[in-house]
């Protein structure tokens, strides 16, 4: 007994240190880069698509551990305890690039498999007023039928310019600005461990698949360009460079550039799988 | 080692061993009577020596001669140890039965006189005695029951008067004071010997009997049953009372709600939480709250002044039928009592602006259960957010009342305490947030108060002992934590569009309790042997309410209700326990205990008419959580009860066999419960209570080193089963259920007592998992070792005539890495705590520290989600959060006690 008692306490405690409780924290690094080919001229409709300048900001990642199911009211903004992996800080990601461009924050998440991932257009508080512009296009479109080249540029920002009305008073918090500012994506299955790199791939070409009208657009000095949204001035010199166009940074415009200020936005937000890309590895 | 000795074991003492029957002597057939004008002391209250846990494996007789000094009112006023067994803690239980003894005063020409008189303690261990009882032996305590029946009636006769030769008879040289008289009392037939002692001829027509006062004690139930008398280890520094279960094995205590926060308690496998699976007491009360949306279960043990602590029961497992709701990994029973006699101030000073001002009083002439204490104490706190401070009193009044006792206490406490809560890993890491920091500020305010009383009256009859008790308690606290920063603080669509406000709780919770204990203990005959058979009851009803809301971080006001309970509980248990010995070296302890459990739960968060809500309250419903509380799938009105009752037979018991040369060997199992809170009542669950299997294997050893060191030690092989655990939910800030689990371990102990140290270690091992995938339960430590030593002597000086006392004090506690949900460790915590000092007269001094190397650790380690708006966007995914250890600290107390006797 005095030999068996200290025997089998030993063992005991070499059996007391093993074990899990399951699962693992996890650190990556994350890139984005643009496509391969972005900067290569591209044909939508009737116009050939040459972007000298793509940028967008991607304030934050979340990778969701369900799939994108039905989101028929837009994204939740916060959704607690459904995040396999995150990227919470900014990158301004040069889209003509296709060079990883190393997000300013590691990744951080759990072992797990996502199914859906989030990018969130912003580097302040995602319901708050953010002045960043979220895009900033510009590029030339050469009207294939006449080859008439037409400069364009374009901004986007996200705050009331996007924001979508809510109609019914029962349901006044239906549309916070955040929903605007999360672009959904699903069909990825990705298992996610420590020490991996996350890259996203952003591909601009998707956003003028809705076919744009270049033609109709407004001059980048009318009201239309210059204003759309009120917390962000525009400086046309900076922000249209060289452009003879724009198209307007807003969902409210009227008359020219109207639908195409919606669609590019639109096309932006939902541009799904077709524009972004996860991978880990 | 009593195997060598059977015919010894004259009786079966139980383990109320040592003096059990005070006689009157015999001494007027051996000895000169007294002076015809004198008449010696008379006993009028008798309290037992208990025989000490730690020796109750040895099973050793032994022997014990006090010295009494009786004062003119018949009180103990002076006491000193005639003759000494060799081993301290049989030294110190007679001397502490002995100081609550009462006596009518010696009488000198019918005056009251100060009287000295000897009092022999034998002690008996509680082992059924052998068949052969031989009461002609030397040192032999008769049974009870071979008491002749006229020997039971009160005890009238004088102690015997002192002996020619006797130390008693030595007068004002050896100390007896001017104008006493000397005599001799003894004890269980012993009769006075020429020198004092305990005599060698005993008669059994010499033997009377006394009446048998003071408190019961409680019958041992296995190996991992813990039986502390603290006395000196009160020297080793403890935060709180709630420390002093660490004598025990496998007590991980944390806090991570600030210092008024009840302890959370880590035990054998077990995430007790704040009590939730560890059944508290206090003499008998119950501490645990029941109904505590919090936590069901929380015990919060700060109104307990330690200087108080007279003794811990730590029972680990359900094994005794008197164990009641939450005793899942067990039960712990502190005893009050004040054994610093005298009226006692003490004043304390600490960094960090620590203040403590402690005044305690218990006359030397009353025994040590009455006492009255009270203290103030206030802290600016380690780090940021942790400034408390709190006021407690305590009163107890024991006394004789007919043929028994009468104990009253009653007690107030009142806390308030900022808590720090967590930090996050990478807030801290980065420097955005103090490793004694805090990540919200808000979480100040929290306060907690009790006020209870108790009366407890034991009566012992001839064969039965009794008692009864009723208690009233009134608890409150609110508690403000946040967890998850702004995380939980989602957009709902019929709500305005708003920021995220803060997740941070306040929580609030009123309990107003009414109960009953009570228990007879049967003692006979069967086999020849000694047999007990206890019955007992326990009965409470609470009414209590818990709301819980959550504040806007920039108003500080709640934005939205969590939970709005308020629920009539009750509980009434009845219980059997056997202690049938069927050999002298074998015996059952236990029995079955059946408790009937009662919610009556009302959800007052329910939304008037939500059955059919209309657009127009929709909007001014913006934050009512209440839409989701379903009843059996259907919505509630708020007006609408939930009731369920059910009821849990547990049995339980231990069979114990030996002792053999030192060696004692126990095998138990038993079932217990835990009650859930009434929010799963209000949700559907029709049996409102979880239970748990468990089952150990033990040995015990007892013996001595050189016999003048008392050496025990302790063994257990244990699992438990719990059918649903409680896991931490950092979202509700609360345990919430979940799935099976089961716990296999081991515990080992070992004390060690000499005349001038008090020595003990523990250490467990465990592993616990959940029975469904295997894995280990969250934040459960799977080893914790902890060793405290003290040691304790006069120094070789001594300044104007009298002596020098020193005392130091060293705790050692070491807890491996907790594993975290997520696959990961915590870092390992090594701490070690020490204290010494020294008196002189009616003064002491001592320095303490706690954390004497200040080890920066992190008490509480958690994986969860949290976002505390500490990067640029919101951090969704589990991260590594803390709370902070306490750095060294350093207290300096001045104590001066007047009166001590």
């Amino acid at each position: 007994m005095r030999r068996l008692v200290p025997i089998l306490a030993l063992g005991l405690a070499a059996l007391a240190c093993n074990g899990s409780t399951g699962d693992h924290l996890i650190t990556f690094t994350a890139y984005a880069r643009g496509a391969t080919g972005a900067a290569q001229p591209f044909t939508v409709g009737d116009y050939s698509i040459q972007l000298s300048e793509a940028k967008m900001l991607v304030g934050a990642v979340y990778v969701d551990e369900s799939p994108l199911g039905n989101q028929t009211g837009g994204p939740v903004c916060i959704s607690p305890d459904v995040y396999a992996a995150q990227v919470p800080g900014p990158v301004e990601v040069d889209l003509l690039s296709d060079q990883p461009q190393e997000f300013s924050v590691y990744g951080q998440g759990t072992a797990d498999t996502g199914l859906s991932w989030q990018m969130w257009l912003t580097d302040g508080d995602v319901n708050e007023a953010n002045r960043a512009h979220v895009v900033d296009l510009q590029g030339t479109a050469t009207r294939t039928s006449d080859g008439t080249a037409i400069p364009f540029a374009a901004i986007v920002t996200i705050n009331d310019n996007r924001i979508v009305t809510t109609v019914d008073p029962a349901d006044p918090g239906a549309n916070p600005v955040c929903k605007q500012r999360i672009v959904l994506v699903g069909g990825i299955d990705e298992t996610f461990f420590d020490g991996g790199k996350l890259t996203i791939t952003i591909d601009p070409r998707p956003w003028f698949e809705l076919g744009f009208d270049f033609a109709s657009l407004p001059p980048v000095d009318s009201d239309t360009c210059l204003g759309g949204d009120t917390t962000v001035p525009v400086d046309p010199t900076v922000d249209y460079g060289s452009a003879q166009v724009c198209i307007p940074n807003t969902n409210y415009a009227s008359g020219a550039g109207a639908i195409e200020g919606q669609e590019l936005f639109t096309s932006i937000v939902t541009g799904g799988s077709a524009a972004y890309t996860l991978q880990y590895q | 080692m009593s195997r060598r000795f059977p015919s010894l074991l004259a009786g079966p003492l139980a383990a109320l061993c040592a003096a059990g029957l005070l006689a009157a002597s015999s001494a007027r057939a051996q000895a000169p009577a007294p002076p015809p004008d004198v008449k010696p002391p008379t006993v009028v209250h008798h309290v037992d020596a208990v025989y000490p846990p730690s020796a109750l494996p040895a099973r050793e007789h032994a022997d014990v001669v006090l010295t009494l000094t009786i004062d003119v009112d018949g009180h103990v006023s002076k006491l000193d140890v005639a003759q000494s067994s060799g081993a301290a803690d049989l030294d110190e239980a007679a001397v502490v039965a002995a100081r609550q003894w009462t006596f009518t005063p010696a009488l000198r020409d019918g005056k009251p006189v100060a009287s000295r008189i000897r009092v022999p303690f034998h002690f008996a261990p509680p082992a059924p005695p052998p068949e052969v009882v031989d009461t002609s032996k030397p040192g032999v305590m008769p049974q009870q029951p071979a008491v002749p029946p006229a020997a039971s009636a009160p005890r009238t006769e004088p102690a015997s008067p002192a002996l020619p030769g006797s130390a008693a008879a030595a007068g004002p040289a050896s100390g007896t004071a001017p104008g006493e008289s000397a005599a001799s009392g003894s004890a269980a037939g012993a009769t006075p010997s020429p020198d004092g002692g305990t005599a060698s001829r005993i008669g059994e027509d010499e033997i009377q009997q006394v009446d048998i006062h003071g408190h019961l004690e409680a019958r041992p139930h296995g190996t991992s049953d813990y039986q502390f008398v603290l006395d000196k280890q009160k020297v080793v520094p403890r935060e709180n009372a709630s420390h002093a279960l660490e004598l025990a094995p496998g007590f991980l205590l944390t806090n991570e709600g600030g210092s008024g926060h009840a302890e959370q308690v880590f035990l054998r496998g077990f995430d007790a939480r704040e009590g939730q699976d560890l059944e508290f007491t206090v003499d008998g009360v119950p501490i645990n709250d029941v109904g505590n949306y919090h936590g069901n279960g929380y015990a919060d043990t700060h109104f307990i002044i330690p200087e108080l602590i007279h003794s811990v029961r730590v029972l680990e497992g359900p094994y005794a039928p008197q164990q009641g709701n939450f005793a899942v990994a067990g039960s712990a029973d502190y005893h009050l009592g004040l054994d610093r006699r005298g009226l006692t101030t003490e004043y304390t000073v600490g960094n960090f602006g620590m203040q403590r001002l402690l005044t305690m009083w218990g006359p030397s002439d009353a025994p040590a259960g009455t006492f009255a204490a009270a203290e103030y104490y206030t802290t600016d706190g380690f780090g940021s957010n942790r400034q408390a401070k709190r006021g407690t009193a305590m009163g107890q009044w024991e006394t004789p009342l007919g043929r028994g006792t009468l104990r009253i206490n009653a007690t107030a406490y009142l806390t308030e305490y900022n808590n720090a809560g967590v930090v996050r890993e990478d807030d801290y890491e980065t420097g955005r947030v103090g490793f004694y920091g805090t990540e919200d500020p808000n979480q100040t305010g929290n306060t907690a108060s009790r006020a209870s009383i108790a009366a407890t009256y034991e009566k012992r009859f001839k064969d039965i002992d009794t008692s009864q008790q009723l208690f009233t308690i009134y608890r409150s606290m609110r508690l403000r934590e946040n967890w998850t920063g702004y995380l939980l603080d989602v957009q709902q669509p019929t709500q305005e569009p708003h920021d995220q406000r803060g997740d941070l709780i306040d929580f609030h919770f009123d309990e107003e309790t009414l109960g009953v204990h009570g228990m007879a203990r049967w003692h006979g005959e069967w086999l020849g042997l000694r047999q007990e058979v206890e019955a007992g009851y326990m009965g409470r009803l609470d009414q209590t309410t818990s709301t819980q809301d959550r504040v806007a971080a920039v108003t500080n006001t709640p934005y939205l209700r969590d939970a709005d309970y308020t629920s009539t509980l009750g509980d009434v248990g009845v219980y059997l326990d056997g202690n049938v010995h069927l050999l002298p070296w074998l015996g059952l302890r236990g029995g079955v205990r059946a408790d009937m459990f009662l919610f009556d739960v009302l959800n007052n968060c329910a939304v008037t008419s939500v059955g059919s809500p209309s657009t127009a309250t929709a909007a001014a419903q913006i934050d009512q959580p209440c839409l989701s509380q379903l009843e059996h799938g259907l919505y509630r009105e708020p007006f609408t009860r939930s009731a369920t009752s059910d009821g849990a037979v547990m049995p339980r018991g231990t069979l114990v066999v030996g002792p053999f040369d030192h060696f004692e060997f126990t095998a138990s199992a038993g079932n217990g419960v835990r009650t859930v809170d009434p929010s799963y009542v209000s949700q559907g669950l029709l049996t409102p209570f979880v239970s748990a299997q468990s089952r150990d294997l033990g040995v015990a050893y007892a013996g001595d080193l050189g016999g003048t060191v008392g050496l025990t030690a302790k063994s257990v092989f244990f699992q438990t089963h719990v059918d649903q655990d409680l896991i931490f939910d950092p979202t509700a800030g609360r345990n919430t259920l979940a799935g099976g689990s089961t716990r296999t371990g081991w515990a080992g102990s070992a004390r060690a007592l000499g005349s001038f140290f008090d020595l003990s270690a523990n250490a467990t091992f465990v592993q616990a998992v959940f029975d469904d995938t295997g894995l280990l339960v969250p934040y459960v430590p799977d080893i914790v070792v902890r060793g405290d030593a003290v040691v304790f002597t006069d120094l070789p000086w001594r300044l104007a005539h009298r002596p020098v006392r020193a005392v130091a004090g060293y705790g050692v506690s070491y807890v491996g890495r907790r594993p975290l949900p997520y696959g990961e460790r915590s870092d390992v915590i090594f701490l070690n705590d020490a204290s010494v000092g020294v008196g002189w007269t009616i003064f002491d001094v001592r320095l303490s520290s706690q954390n004497l190397l200040d080890a920066r650790y992190r008490l509480g380690e958690y994986n969860y989600a949290s976002n505390f708006h500490t990067a640029p966007q919101p951090t969704l995914v589990p991260e590594r959060s803390f709370t902070a250890g306490a750095p060294r600290t350093v207290f300096l107390s001045l104590s001066a006690t007047l009166g001590g006797g």
